[in-house]
């Protein structure tokens, strides 16, 4: 990183070039007061309270630190009593038309406004309260409340809307003292995800489930790792009295989980923790008595499940017996698990339940792990390719990296999907294929001359596809990003774009850069650009050289050109293929094959934490069929799903707040995720119930009822987790489990491109493509994967709007 | 959703741009003068029809003061009411047309004829107070001045 020396009060400091200065101060200890800064966002330089001196003669007005660019040699004073007079000034403007009523202000005690005014403004005012504009607080969404008046017009929130969501949901109406923040209608439509609620410096916006429900200074905040989908955003959960009352990326003071999410969290991810406490939830083992799931001890419940595969396992053999887990199950519980299945029962038919349409991680790591790319790795990307899937709706933290990526710096995207997404909108090239013919891309990118056949079965031209391949040829930092429609061998062959698609040089993929950079900013600047620019359609792009979402911190890269990011489903599949716990990996049957062999084969079935009924969609019944054929079921389950109603036994296990342990993302990080709320009912740990089972049946794990030492031998045993330890997650955060590269030199290459090509030679070319361009809300395939927990949720279903109020969105004037 | 005169005249307008969501002012005026203010559906049209999202449609339609979101009279008396104004009495000017045409700031007289509006420096500080009606400035208006005024509007 290159550094340059400034001078700031009188002392010399080195800060990362073309940082801005209000960053670079706050590096070396000195805070600038801010409304408007963020750091994930472009700058918008309106409070003014960030004002400083810069020693410099052209300059010869105080200067906004929040815009400026330090550069060597930069003398800079930040503390005098002009600057303090000024910052004093604003405070009072801000403050002049403010309520300040933060005795009834959620806000208050994690406020910005009521900070700096303490830090930075006067004890005094010359406004007069009659003279305040006054707006009612009202709903405006369905997880958000608005206060104008606290308002301080510092517009994060409708720039983290447009940035980071690309929603443009929120904005300001009206002007001078009557603006608001508000929408077209008044009622907000959107992706709900509150991103901006948490941005907000003041009481302004405010989220609907915690309003009056708690004093921030009441609630413990323990950081901990979202349990929705594969990206693993950390969380910083809010408890009192042992409650679970809110879940925030960042709180009213900036603090974060400082998880790899930085400032952003989803709908589901903030607004869907309270099912933890659903009076639905099973608080106690059950018994099958006849008709009824009858409750039970602990371990009457135990004994019962211990004696019945003791049995079973006697008469028919370990084989007769398979062990299926949700794929959000903790690494320890996967691992226990695993163990169980193998020492314990015998039966080399263990598996985490794959949805139909999930990537088969067997086909990826084939010959090895091909570098994986992070979150960071996806902002700091110089091009990235997304190929089906659709992060917006999937995965929405990697929306938010692919659109910083591409605003933020210039990163080139190309989407290549066969249904409509919204991040098409910020692509470079976006290009609609026919389903199911995805492949065809990876086939025509490894093999130039196969160009024409691919275009041919993805129903897209040869010029999209040499586009394509230009762009990846003369990018440097390449991330391709996919979904379960890249299969078998193209999912096999991904590891060969690195030799394939080599940059010929460095000086290529540096004037290829600087070439789409000048093209972008010719085309932001200049007034003649007839079509919207081709990095967004919002035309006041701006691209930050020295982005602050990571303060002072070189552009993470892998050691390849290529690196990819597997878009899993669950919060955990990564973690549950790492401990082996995968059909493919134990050469037994998959959950799917266990369902169709039961009454046959398979006997019993242990279920940790899946709904097979549910999951089954339109065959629910065949599936429920299948069920009833078993001599015994045992599902640990939170709730009493379908699939647990039809269980011998149900033993009550813990949500993500009660349980501890480590998951790994679509990054291949390893999280440590912290309980913060003691167990619901009678709940266990997935892990100590399968660790009391294995006890009962005569194997002690040696763990001594402690996670940690599960963990210890994950360590030793497991490939990548060498020295790693629960202590030290806890401390570091995301960390990546490197395993062994891929080996392109072992893969036949000429095999693998026969069975591609006779893949592609099989897609069903009298499919029309979709060019439709309905775009769904960011989360929302997610939301819909999770009925149940969804379903406490009472903010999940709108609480609708008065009537009255959504005729009158405040006008002014007349 | 304009008449058919005035969907060539916003085609026609367009043109004059490079970008078509400059067009956005001209485009407004249009929606205004056909429906009386700018509807909703106004607000809807334009955003499709210039590539916008609804929202920087109603940014700028509320920020201007020209525009109106909601049903107005046939004559908006816009008052000046910033510093050279108000010190040559543009408050007396404002109460003098309220007690006039009976209705207060921000409404709309019963007969429809008047929406009173007190806006920002309309730029003749040389000739304070001014008052605007819809399109013409009356410069050096005194309470007498705007009662003739609006006397001579109300039979219009
Ligand atoms: S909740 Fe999210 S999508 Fe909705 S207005 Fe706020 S930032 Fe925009
Ligand atoms: S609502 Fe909050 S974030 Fe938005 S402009 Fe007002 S103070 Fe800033
Ligand atoms: S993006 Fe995924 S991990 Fe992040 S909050 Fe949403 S569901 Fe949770
Ligand atoms: S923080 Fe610099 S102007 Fe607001």
């Amino acid at each position: 990183m290159e550094t340059v020396k400034i001078t700031i009060n009188g002392q010399e400091m080195t800060a990362p070039k073309g940082e801005l200065l209000i960053e670079a101060c706050e590096m070396n200890g000195i805070y600038l007061p801010r409304f408007c800064h963020h750091r994930g966002l472009t700058p918008q330089a309106s409070c003014r309270m960030c004002v400083v001196r810069v020693d410099n003669p052209k300059i010869p007005k105080l200067q906004t630190a929040c815009t400026m660019p330090v550069s060597d040699g930069m003398v800079v004073t930040t503390d005098s009593k002009e600057i303090e007079e000024v910052r004093a000034a604003m405070i009072e403007f801000l403050l002049s038309n403010h309520p300040v009523d933060c005795p009834v202000c959620d806000r208050a005690g994690e406020c910005e406004l009521q900070d700096q005014t303490y830090g930075f403004g006067e004890d005094r005012t010359r406004s007069q309260y009659a003279d305040k504009e006054n707006y009612l607080e009202r709903q405006i969404s369905p997880f958000m409340y608005n206060d104008p008046q606290r308002c301080v017009m510092c517009k994060r929130c409708t720039r983290v809307c447009e940035e980071w969501m690309d929603e443009f949901a929120i904005t300001t109406i009206n002007r001078g003292s009557a603006t608001l923040i508000s929408s077209f209608t008044g009622w907000v439509e959107c992706s709900d995800c509150g991103n901006c609620v948490d941005v907000c410096p003041t009481g302004t916006l405010l989220h609907v489930p915690y309003k009056y429900v708690a004093r921030p200074w009441d609630l413990k905040q323990t950081p901990t790792v979202c349990n929705f989908c594969s990206d693993g955003c950390s969380i910083l959960a809010g408890t009192r009295s042992e409650n679970l009352i809110r879940a925030v990326a960042r709180d009213g003071r900036g603090r974060t989980a400082g998880g790899i999410n930085h400032d952003f969290l989803c709908a589901l991810g903030r607004y869907t923790v309270d099912f933890v406490h659903s009076d639905e939830r099973v608080d106690r083992p059950m018994i099958r008595r006849g008709e009824h799931l009858v409750p039970a001890t602990w371990d009457e419940a135990l004994s019962h499940v211990a004696a019945r595969l003791g049995e079973i396992k006697a008469q028919s053999g370990g084989d007769s017996i398979g062990v299926i887990s949700a794929a959000r199950l903790l690494n320890e519980d996967q691992f226990t698990l695993k163990r169980f299945a193998t020492e314990v029962i015998g039966t080399k038919h263990a598996d985490f339940y794959r949805d139909d349409d999930e990537i088969d991680l067997a086909a990826f790591f084939k010959h090895g792990q091909p570098a994986i790319a992070t979150q960071s790795h996806i902002q700091s990307a110089d091009a990235i390719l997304l190929v089906g899937s659709d992060p917006n709706e999937e995965n929405p933290l990697t929306a938010f990296s692919i659109r910083w990526a591409v605003r933020q710096k210039a990163a080139r995207l190309i989407v290549v999907n066969s249904t409509p997404s919204r991040l098409e909108r910020q692509a470079q090239l976006a290009v609609r294929v026919r389903e199911g013919s995805e492949g065809a891309l990876i086939y025509a990118l490894l093999d130039e001359s196969k160009a024409a056949e691919a275009a041919g079965a993805m129903g897209a031209s040869v010029d999209q596809i040499k586009a394509i391949r230009q762009t990846l040829l003369e990018s440097d930092r390449v991330v391709v990003i996919f979904g379960d429609e890249l299969r078998g061998a193209a999912l096999e062959a991904l590891p060969l774009l690195e030799q394939i698609l080599a940059t010929p040089n460095a000086d290529v993929a540096v004037a290829a850069r600087k070439a789409h950079i000048d093209a972008l900013q010719r085309e932001v600047k200049s007034s003649n650009s007839t079509q919207k620019p081709s990095i967004n359609e919002n035309p006041y792009t701006y691209i930050v050289e020295h982005p602050t979402l990571e303060v002072g911190q070189d552009a993470a890269r892998t050691e390849t050109k290529f690196s990819f990011v597997p878009l899993v489903r669950y919060s955990n599949s990564m973690g549950a293929w790492q401990m082996g716990m995968s059909a493919a990996q134990n050469g037994g049957m998959s959950a799917q094959a266990m369902l169709n062999s039961s009454g046959g084969g398979v006997k019993a079935l242990i279920v940790a934490g899946e709904d097979l009924i549910a999951k089954a969609n339109g065959e629910a019944s065949i599936v429920r069929s299948q069920l009833e054929k078993l001599d015994f079921l045992v599902v640990q389950e939170m709730f009493l799903t379908e699939t647990a109603k039809m269980a011998d036994v149900v033993l009550p296990v813990t949500s993500f707040a009660e349980a501890q342990g480590t998951q790994v993302n679509n990054g291949s990080q390893v999280q440590f995720v912290r309980r913060t709320i003691p167990p619901v009912g009678q709940a266990r740990p997935d892990w100590m119930v399968t660790n009391q089972i294995a006890k009962l049946m005569g194997v002690d794990f040696g763990y001594q009822g402690q996670l940690k030492n599960i963990f210890k031998e994950i360590a030793e045993k497991v490939d990548g987790y060498e020295g790693l330890s629960h202590n030290f997650l806890a401390n570091e955060g995301a960390t990546p489990i490197k395993r062994a590269q891929a080996d392109t030199s072992k893969i036949d290459r000429a095999e693998l491109m026969n069975r591609l090509a006779g893949e592609v030679a099989r897609v069903n070319r009298s499919v029309a493509v979709d060019t439709s361009a309905i775009t769904a809300k960011a989360g929302s395939r997610l939301h819909n994967r999770y009925p149940l927990i969804t379903r406490y949720s009472e903010m999940i279903s709108p609480v609708s709007p008065q009537e009255e109020e959504v005729a009158a969105p405040l006008i002014f004037p007349a | 959703m304009f008449s058919e005169a005035n969907e060539k005249k916003l085609d026609e307008i367009i043109t004059h741009y490079p970008v078509k969501r400059s067009a956005v002012l001209p485009a407004l005026y249009i929606a205004q003068e056909e429906h009386g203010h700018v509807t909703d559906d106004d607000v809807r049209y334009i955003a499709n029809r210039l590539d916008m999202r609804v929202n920087e449609v109603e940014e700028v339609v509320t920020f201007y003061t020209m525009y109106s979101r909601k049903p107005v009279g046939k004559y908006k008396l816009q008052v000046c009411r910033t510093l050279s104004c108000w010190l040559q009495g543009a408050e007396q000017i404002a109460e003098q047309i309220e007690h006039k045409i009976g209705c207060g700031v921000g409404e709309t007289s019963k007969d429809g004829k008047f929406t009173l509006m007190e806006v920002e420096c309309l730029g003749y500080c040389d000739l304070a107070p001014c008052l605007q009606v819809n399109f013409d400035y009356h410069e050096k208006v005194t309470p007498e001045s705007v009662d003739k005024l609006i006397d001579g509007l109300k039979t219009k």
